[in-house]
């Protein structure tokens, strides 16, 4: 590949928020970062000298001066070692590579009124979302869900927002009444959420059996790919094998191998990354393809999913 | 709102909708296909005593497009989620209904226009801002400014009406075809 696109940083802060949950302000090494807007993530590369990680994490500021870019890092069980790597050696001056900047999930300008939803770590999208709705005077609430043990870092994070428009539960979304706040709304109302994936399917059913208009509902299924059982792909060009082990995705196994393989978020939910498969059975795991795609099997996005087989040939 | 042709089609009710209301400019528009949902209601501008009532539907009549209009503001400013809004008529209703729609905040999923009835629209005039209601065909003599206008495609949802300018035809079709690639 030719030159590499992308900023110099390196970590200029840590905060630990809760046990899982760690807050990094990385600072900009030569020229500002780009400009991003409400709901933009980055793909971040960092590592030793023994392996690399690509992650993308919603980016929950950028300073006025376009220097510095906070981010929290969830520490993920099923890490495939990016997270938990920035958990145990993201110290400062470690050196982050910020890949591309891109936003998946904006406000929706026109929108009247603004719901916002999230359990856990998807707050993050949203805490740049508060700070501009409040400037712009929208008319907004934030319900946050989170488990007992972590309400006291969430009333942290959210302590200087406006308190009349934003709650914390610990209780699940189902036994607090969400669904009748939902059919309370008004038919303006824009509805975005965001957090793990019991919580997104919870938001989907019930948005829907309400009667929102697929037009009013907003999601981000953006999440850091998990590992599986390892497979071989069959580059159909070249004839090429390359194999993908256990703890690597598909693309990453791609990367390594200098295969030119197309890319963006890095988490399942931009498309960007889409191959044609020629052979083998592919185990889905993104939220950009239909189900008529899925059921095709000639399509995967890379960075998310998986073989089903032992190998899988791709146009590549 | 930008400019484009209003989304006419064939009008059926949307099973996901939890509430509907069919707007309609005469009662002798049908209604929409599909099994009739169990919150439904029906709102006519009654232009004869001939209308037909049709009983259990929640049938009301209004006395003209105004009256509907106003209506329709007020119910939006109240409604709910879950209301899905269908409107059937002729060019200039449609185009009336889809502005109060658009500025209560309805999207595309919630708002359905049937294919309009009668060829009229109606018309502003991109020289003097005056608008002409019922137009039928493709030039008209602007009433404002006495410019000879050349009715174009594009339809302004936030003027409600379609734009009408002095250029020859030809420079129109020119023009169209640039900015439609
Ligand atoms: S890179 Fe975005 S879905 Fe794969």
């Amino acid at each position: 590949m030719a030159e590499r696109m992308g900023f110099p940083t390196s970590i200029e802060r840590v905060e630990r928020l809760t046990p899982t949950l760690r807050r990094f302000v990385l600072r900009a090494q030569k020229q500002a970062l780009p400009p991003v807007s409400p709901g933009s993530y980055a793909t971040l590369e960092f590592g030793d000298g023994e392996k690399v990680y690509k992650n993308a994490y919603s980016i929950v500021m950028r300073s006025e001066d376009g220097l510095e870019l906070t981010v929290i890092v969830r520490l993920a069980p099923q890490s495939r070692g990016g997270s938990r790597f920035l958990h145990e050696k993201g110290q400062p001056g470690l050196p982050v590579w910020i890949g591309s900047v891109a936003n998946l999930f904006p406000i929706v300008k026109t929108a009247r009124r603004h719901l916002l939803l999230s359990a856990g770590i998807g707050i993050t999208p949203f805490l740049s979302y508060l700070k501009k709705m409040r400037s712009i005077g929208a008319d907004y609430t934030l319900h946050h869900f989170c488990r007992p043990e972590e309400r006291s870092a969430f009333d942290a994070l959210l302590s200087e927002q406006d308190q009349t428009r934003v709650f914390v539960h610990t209780g699940l979304p189902s036994e607090v009444g969400l669904a009748d706040w939902l059919r309370d709304e008004s038919i303006a109302t824009h509805v975005y959420f965001c957090g793990p994936e019991g919580f997104m399917k919870w938001v989907e059913e019930t948005t829907h059996k309400l009667g929102f208009a697929p037009g009013k509902v907003h999601s981000e299924h953006f999440f850091v790919p998990e590992g599986g059982r390892p497979f071989e792909v069959i580059l159909a060009r070249s004839g090429r094998r390359v194999s993908v082990k256990a703890d690597e995705t598909l693309l990453e196994a791609l990367e390594l191998a200098d295969v030119d393989a197309p890319c963006m978020c890095r988490g399942g939910a931009c498309g960007a990354c889409e191959v044609t498969v020629l052979g083998g059975q592919p185990d889905h795991r993104d939220h950009v393809l239909t189900e008529a795609e899925r059921a095709s099997g000639n399509i995967i996005l890379t960075c998310v999913s998986r073989a089903k087989t032992d190998t899988l040939t791709l146009d590549l | 709102m930008g400019t484009s042709e209003l989304p006419y089609r064939p009008l059926t009710f949307d099973t996901d909708g939890r509430r509907h209301l069919f707007v309609r400019e005469n009662g002798m528009l049908a209604f929409p296909e599909g099994v009739r949902p169990a919150v439904f209601e029906v709102w006519t501008i009654e232009h004869s005593s001939l209308v037909k009532v049709e009983p259990d539907t929640g049938d009301v009549q209004m006395r003209s497009t105004a009256d509907l209009l106003e209506r329709l503001v007020h119910r939006l400013a109240r409604e709910k989620v879950g209301l899905r809004l269908y409107a059937a008529g002729r060019p200039d209703f449609l185009a009336k209904v889809a502005k109060v729609a658009d500025e209560a905040g309805l999207c595309s999923g919630e708002i359905m226009l049937g294919e309009p009835v009668g060829p009229e629209r109606r018309v502003f005039c991109v020289h003097c801002d005056t608008l002409h209601d019922g137009v039928s065909g493709d030039t008209l003599m602007c009433q404002g400014c006495g410019t000879k206008l050349s009715v174009r495609n594009h339809y302004s949802r936030a003027l409600g009406a379609y734009m009408g300018g002095g250029e020859p035809a030809v420079v129109i079709a020119a023009m169209e075809a640039v900015a439609h690639g």
